[in-house]
């Protein structure tokens, strides 16, 4: 081996073991990333924080769900008083603190203008269902929840329906998590208030991507956007 | 070797044995955090494991219970029993319902199980409702018990078999998070679906009503979708249309045509109409939502009504309901001879620069000409049967919509220590048929 090699093989190693430890490094950080809400959040997860800290006495502005600098300041003083880092943003350690959970997506999208948890989570399975969608669509797969919801072959709540085994691809992979946005809240509004374009349907799927062939038997009644709805 | 190749040597060498050291202990706490992952994995594994065989168990324990509770009911002849067993069977089916519907399996496969539990509880509270009401078991009812006492006994029976057909190989969350479907179970649903459930059809199926499914007709002539779009164009000529576009048609409870309706300031309406008549069943849009200032309740209400006249429905203001967003919906309805007919409601939501809605699927399919029994009636009695801590503000006289028929009543609007009810009295009986409480949301003012 000549003196040059030697000196190659020798960097190769640490650029070798720096690579691995980079790695693990990287991998660690990940896993341990805590979703943060921060002045500027807005959405359900920020009304929760200003109930608690209202409740407690540290935040005398209103309960609107946007993180401004009355709530920075009251989570300031929440966090000194309870012998936690002041940096005002709510990550995991002083969520916990609080008795809240939260998730990867609780922080962004959402104006979050709802306190009714069941229009909340039928926004949230429309989001992820429907969100590219045109407005009748989104209501119409409001209405096929619904409509399960009073059909005697099918459970009779909307939470029971929407996270029944296998029904909702959105629930399946995890998009129902994704938040909902202003447009999904106020088409499962028209929807909880009677609307229903599919006058009954209790199904539909996107042609181009289902595969479920008994799903394809039933009687298709309307085409909206990408989605076929059926009896 | 001189001097300085001895000390490259070693320094290389030291170098490698850091390398090699770097290594180990990378690898050291790469396989410390797979372990701690496979633990994490199985425990979530367990969790979800434990999870589906506790509706399994469960499922299997209600519908015992199920079938013992409807057989006794076969049985008795007192009321205070059979109103007991009738409250037991509403909590077993509910239970069983919730399990099936927890299990991870297609929904064809549990379609048939989960129907008989919803029609079995909802039979029972009818029959509750009777004997509440001082009726008792007519032939039929009584015929029907025994229908779903025998169903019942089947799907117990299935759900022995399967249950000892996998003996202790029952994982549910390993198909889960394989192929998906659990195929032992999946199969044996299958099997109940096709051999269990043969009762007599169900003269009353409450909200789960396989009757709710049926079509309506509206009784007007059928048009073409051409002349519909023009009618459409005439009924929507206060929005100032600029263009109108068929988008197919719709079969299904109510035959509609749809159409895209595109509006001079830009905002697109989905609109369908029915096919006989070409009378507009519904209009949604978003985009004329929005803004902060909703419309004062009078003004609403005005030009809801202007709104549903001029679309051809005799209506009038009954309720108004406005939300966080600016949105305010009014629900309009016939009122004849001074009763308000609540089977035919239209409603229209308004948003600050417009209608933004309209709805009229229960005037489509409940709207004739009814003619009111003018008998006198006077609401004090029904008043003295109302709860004494009630504060009746209001009162009217209401067509109202209850199992399949219309009954008139007494509408009074009462309040009780800060909340506000609507109770519904049968105003030839007296007695209550229903009662609403009004609960403040972000959504508007909604009754439950």
């Amino acid at each position: 081996m000549t003196k040059r090699t030697k000196v190659i093989f020798a960097v190769l190693a640490l650029i070798f073991c720096g690579g691995v430890l980079f790695t693990l490094t990287s991998v660690t950080q990940t896993a341990d990333a805590a979703t943060v809400v921060k002045q500027g959040s807005k959405g359900e997860i920020v009304r929760q924080i200003q109930t608690k800290l209202k409740n407690w006495g540290y935040y005398t502005g209103s309960v609107d769900g946007v993180f401004g600098a009355k709530t920075t300041t009251a989570v300031k003083s929440f966090q000194k008083k309870n012998g936690l880092t002041q940096d005002g943003v709510v990550g995991q350690k002083t969520a916990s603190a609080m008795g809240i959970t939260l998730s990867s997506t609780s922080s962004s999208g959402s104006s979050g203008s709802t306190t009714n948890s069941d229009l909340y989570l039928l926004a949230r399975a429309v989001y992820g269902e429907a969100r590219g969608e045109p407005y009748n669509g989104k209501v119409a797969v409001a209405a096929v929840i619904l409509n399960r919801v009073k059909h005697k072959d099918f459970p009779n709540s909307i939470s029971g329906v929407i996270y029944q085994p296998w029904a909702f691809t959105a629930v399946n992979d995890g998009q129902i998590n994704m938040g909902t946005n202003d447009e999904c809240i106020k088409a499962c509004q028209d929807a909880m208030n009677g609307w229903d374009p599919t006058y009954g349907c209790i199904y539909y799927y996107n042609p181009a991507t289902a595969t479920n062939k008994w799903i394809r038997s039933r009687p298709i009644t309307v085409t909206i956007g990408k989605h076929v709805f059926c009896k | 070797m001189t001097k300085t190749a001895k000390i490259v040597t070693g320094i290389i060498l030291g170098i490698a044995l850091l390398c090699v050291a770097a290594v180990i202990v990378a690898l050291a706490v790469v396989n410390n955090g797979l372990i701690r992952q496979n633990q994490i994995n199985a425990a979530y594994k367990t969790q979800l494991e434990n999870v589906y065989e506790k509706s399994y168990f469960e499922l299997s324990d209600s519908v015992r219970n199920l079938e013992t509770s409807l057989t006794k009911l076969t049985a008795t002849n007192s009321k205070t029993q059979q109103q007991a067993l009738l409250t037991k069977i509403i909590g077993q089916a509910d239970t069983a319902q919730s399990d099936l519907n927890t299990l991870p399996l297609a929904n064809e496969s549990l379609q048939q199980s989960v129907a008989f539990t919803n029609k079995t509880g909802d039979f029972c509270k009818y029959l509750q409702m009777k004997l509440a009401n001082g009726g008792e078991f007519s032939a039929s009812d009584r015929a029907n018990i025994a229908g779903l006492a025998k169903s019942s006994k089947k799907l117990n029976a299935s759900l022995c078999d399967m249950t000892d057909g996998m003996g202790c190989d029952i994982n549910f969350a390993d198909s889960v998070l394989t192929d998906g479907i659990m195929e032992g179970v999946s199969d044996g649903f299958d099997e109940i679906n096709q051999n269990t459930f043969d009762y007599p059809e169900l003269i009353y199926d409450g909200p789960f009503s396989d009757a709710k499914q049926k079509d309506i007709v509206v009784d007007m002539p059928m048009m073409t979708q051409e002349d519909v779009k023009s009618k459409i164009a005439k009924d929507l000529s206060m929005l100032n249309v600029s263009n109108i576009e068929y988008k197919g048609d719709l079969k299904n409870k109510l035959e509609v045509y749809n159409y895209e309706v595109m509006l001079k300031d830009g905002d697109l309406l989905y609109v369908q109409a029915s096919k006989n008549g070409g009378m507009i069943s519904s209009i949604s849009a978003s985009g004329r939502k929005g803004n902060e200032t909703a419309l004062d309740v009078e003004t609403a209400q005005k030009r809801a009504e202007q709104f549903a006249r001029a679309l051809g429905y005799d209506v009038k203001p009954i309720w108004v309901s406005k939300t966080e967003e600016g949105c305010t919906y009014v629900n309009l309805a016939p009122v004849v001879s001074n009763v308000i007919i609540y089977p035919d409601l239209v409603k229209v939501s308004l948003g600050p620069n417009g209608i933004c809605g309209f709805e009229s699927f229960n005037y489509l399919a409940n709207h004739k000409i009814r003619v009111i029994d003018k008998m006198a009636r006077s609401s004090e009695t029904a008043e003295r049967n109302l709860y004494e801590g009630l504060q009746v503000k209001n009162s009217n006289l209401a067509l109202v919509p209850k199992n399949n028929k219309e009954i008139l009543c007494f509408e009074f609007e009462c309040e009780m220590e800060g909340e506000q009810y609507f109770i519904f009295v049968d105003a030839d009986t007296n007695q209550e048929v229903d009662i609403f409480r009004v609960i403040k949301g972000t959504e508007g003012y909604t009754v439950m």
